[in-house]
């Protein structure tokens, strides 16, 4: 019965992540689509054409915001993980300062960090450059690795290190078959945040890499301000794709009886 | 009464011709040889620009500009002064300013944008912050077919030019109507307008500022209602907007409980152009006037569509470039915008089966294979021809204007 109930919430949130995708798809084969037409009264494959044209810089802009999203998702969990952990499991003095520091990227709206971050950037000859670009995503990513993974080490304890500890385990041992093991679904959620949030840059990206480095947004978001919904659409639905990629492999994780549920329980 | 008017507009145009020239020639004496800063002759910038890459930001939100621009000056700029151009797409160009003020206060003097395709508020924003590269506009080798003495070159959005943009393509607000709905002959002035609209409720709307389509729109009211554009075309003057803004409100008001939808909510520009192909309302409008044309060729909107200028005429303006302050190619982004005045290049941009845009230059001045071309252009009976648009044409009002105008309409109209 349990198991049931799982899998209908499982298609339940398929369809649900599904479904706004279809009428895009629809779209970008649309040549000429007006109410009250169920379907498209003209079809065209020129939204599809354009965007394998160079002009379009649909496919630069993707490998650019995938090589930024992938470094962005590293780096995460490299300063996220630990502090994370820091902060579920100990006590200690300038602790909810550091919460609050941590959750100051989130609540102070983007641009404006950004606007400063972007004079600290110049004047340290970070922009305009790759990993300009890449450190500026890690500002509002980080927060959510270390809010996700710091629910997920808060209900999963050191007690199953202790005992693993006891039994003569060293510390690389203790990594490798306990305690990743143990926040592997957190972390591949909380590593799933963190692409996708460096994934949707637009401004950040704009202002730090100056045209230089042009990302996915960059070529999507000036189509949703114009007139050619086809076209937007194309680009929307290339926009997308990791999104729900990433979705359907990790929702094996997410179904499980895992900490990630109860987690969000104590956010 | 009209004839004191024209005479008032006549000399304001001279006024303005002459401030603009005096302007050009103070800028000329600062800079020796009124030349181009850090280039003595247009051999030195063309060397400069040689095998260099210009970043041209721009709006990118069409892929028929981008594939446009990226063939006819891309490939050619490349060919001709190996030249590679990154068009790098933005959604808003206020992005862009932004950037470059950061970059100001930064103390940053090599960025990153060479080129910017720029609208009258953002250049005068820039101007006004002495965040831009030049004059150079006025002593690149093309500029020779600039008619600088034009008011509507001389000065975007009512800010002086000065040798720091160099014009594109020309513009002029059209109206979009389908004859199928309103006969052959449309209303042509702001009562016709209001009589047809009565009498055909839910036919006729205009998109809701800030759209920039609708905010012309309102425009062209005041100039209406003040019997011109004169009272617009200086500095902002409350006591002259509070004169004729009661009369605008009114109008539209009043016109209100016929529009599309009794008025209750006012469309996207482009939901607009979605409701005129599917007959839905009579007309749209649009600053492009071969527009109507190319919808027509692709199928959207219905055969029977034409436009029509106002009896009164209509607003029409010039698209610009710019080269900021710290552009790290100004020489290469020069030597774009210098193609970009060549015949070759306004030739494709003319084609009304290329990008079908108005140019900003008087086909007299360039070789009579040019002039020949021109008139070999087929014109679709949707555009209206040159002379006549030419004969109908209004200047913008400075953007403190048009920010006043824009406020009092929400005010006024969309909240009442």
């Amino acid at each position: 019965m349990k198991k049931a109930l799982r899998w209908v919430i499982l298609i339940g949130i398929v369809i649900v992540s599904i479904a706004p995708i279809l009428p895009q798809f629809i779209w970008s084969f649309s040549h000429r689509w007006l109410f009250p037409a169920l379907l498209p009264t003209t079809w065209s494959t020129e939204p599809w054409e354009y965007v394998m044209t160079p002009s379009s810089r649909v496919g630069e802009g993707f490998a650019n915001s995938l090589a930024i999203a992938v470094v962005v998702s590293i780096f995460s969990i490299l300063v996220g993980l630990p502090a994370a952990r820091a902060l579920a499991l100990h006590d200690f003095r300038g602790k909810s300062a550091v919460e609050w520091l941590l959750m100051v990227p989130i609540i102070v709206p983007g641009i404006v960090a950004t606007m400063g971050i972007h004079q600290v950037f110049i004047r340290l000859n970070l922009t305009d450059t790759f990993i300009g670009v890449c450190l500026v995503h890690l500002i509002p990513c980080i927060p959510y690795m270390v809010l996700v993974m710091s629910s997920v080490f808060a209900n999963y304890g050191t007690d199953l290190e202790d005992t693993a500890r006891t039994l003569g385990a060293g510390p690389l041992n203790v990594l490798r078959y306990v305690t990743l093991p143990g926040i592997l679904p957190g972390l591949l959620v909380a590593t799933m945040f963190t692409f996708l949030i460096s994934w949707g840059q637009y401004i950040t990206t704009v202002l730090i890499g100056g045209g230089v480095i042009i990302t996915l947004p960059m070529v999507l978001f000036p189509f949703i301000s114009g007139t050619n919904y086809a076209t937007a659409a194309a680009v929307s639905l290339i926009f997308v794709a990791p999104a729900v990629l990433v979705l359907f492999f990790t929702s094996r994780q997410l179904g499980r009886e895992s900490s990630v549920m109860g987690g969000f329980g104590r956010l | 009464m009209f004839g004191v008017k024209r005479t008032f507009f006549i000399l304001l145009v001279i006024m303005m011709t002459v401030l603009g020239a005096v302007a050009a020639q103070d800028a000329s004496e600062d800079e020796l040889l009124g030349a181009v800063p850090g280039y003595e002759t247009w051999a030195d910038v063309l060397a400069a620009a040689q095998g260099t890459t210009v970043n041209w930001h721009m709006w990118g939100g069409s892929d028929k500009i981008n594939t446009d621009v990226d063939r006819d000056i891309g490939a050619r700029v490349l060919e001709l002064y190996g030249i590679t151009l990154n068009r790098v797409p933005v959604v808003d160009t206020a992005d862009v300013v932004n950037k470059i003020l950061d970059e100001s206060a930064a103390g940053d003097t090599t960025g990153t944008v060479d080129l910017i395709w720029i609208n009258g508020e953002n250049f005068r924003t820039l101007a006004q912050a002495e965040l831009l590269y030049g004059p150079w506009s006025e002593s690149i080798p093309n500029a020779q077919f600039v008619n600088w003495e034009d008011p509507a070159l001389a000065y975007d959005f009512g800010f002086p030019v000065n040798g720091y943009e160099s014009p594109w393509g020309h513009a002029q607000f059209v109206i979009e109507y389908n004859t199928a709905l309103v006969g052959e002959e449309p209303p042509r002035t702001f009562e016709a307008l209001a009589e047809w609209a009565a009498a055909n409720p839910g036919l006729f709307t205009y998109p809701a500022i800030p759209d920039f389509v609708g905010s012309v729109f309102v425009r062209h009211l005041f100039y209406w209602a003040a019997g011109g554009p004169e009272p617009f075309l200086g500095d902002f003057d409350q006591a002259v907007f509070d004169q004729y803004a009661p009369m605008v409100w009114e109008y539209l008001n009043a016109l209100e409980p016929n529009l599309w939808r009794a008025g209750e909510t006012y469309p996207e520009a482009s939901v607009l152009t979605d409701l005129l192909a599917n007959q839905e309302v009579a007309f749209n409008m649009d600053y492009n006037p071969g527009r109507a044309a190319s919808n027509i060729l692709e199928g959207i909107y219905p055969e029977t569509v034409r436009t029509f200028v106002f009896d009164t005429g209509t607003i029409s303006n010039n698209n610009f470039v710019t080269i900021p302050f710290n552009a790290p190619n100004a020489a290469g982004a020069m030597v774009v915008a210098n193609f970009m005045l060549s015949e070759e290049y306004q030739l494709n941009l003319t084609d009304p089966t290329n990008w079908g845009w108005l140019s900003p230059i008087s086909p007299a001045v360039y070789s009579q294979e040019f002039q020949d071309a021109v008139a070999a252009f087929e014109r679709h009976p949707a555009t209206l021809a040159s002379e006549e648009l030419a004969a109908h044409t209004l200047p913008e009002p400075p953007s403190t204007w048009v920010t006043a105008m824009e406020q009092g309409w929400i005010e006024n109209v969309l909240q009442k």
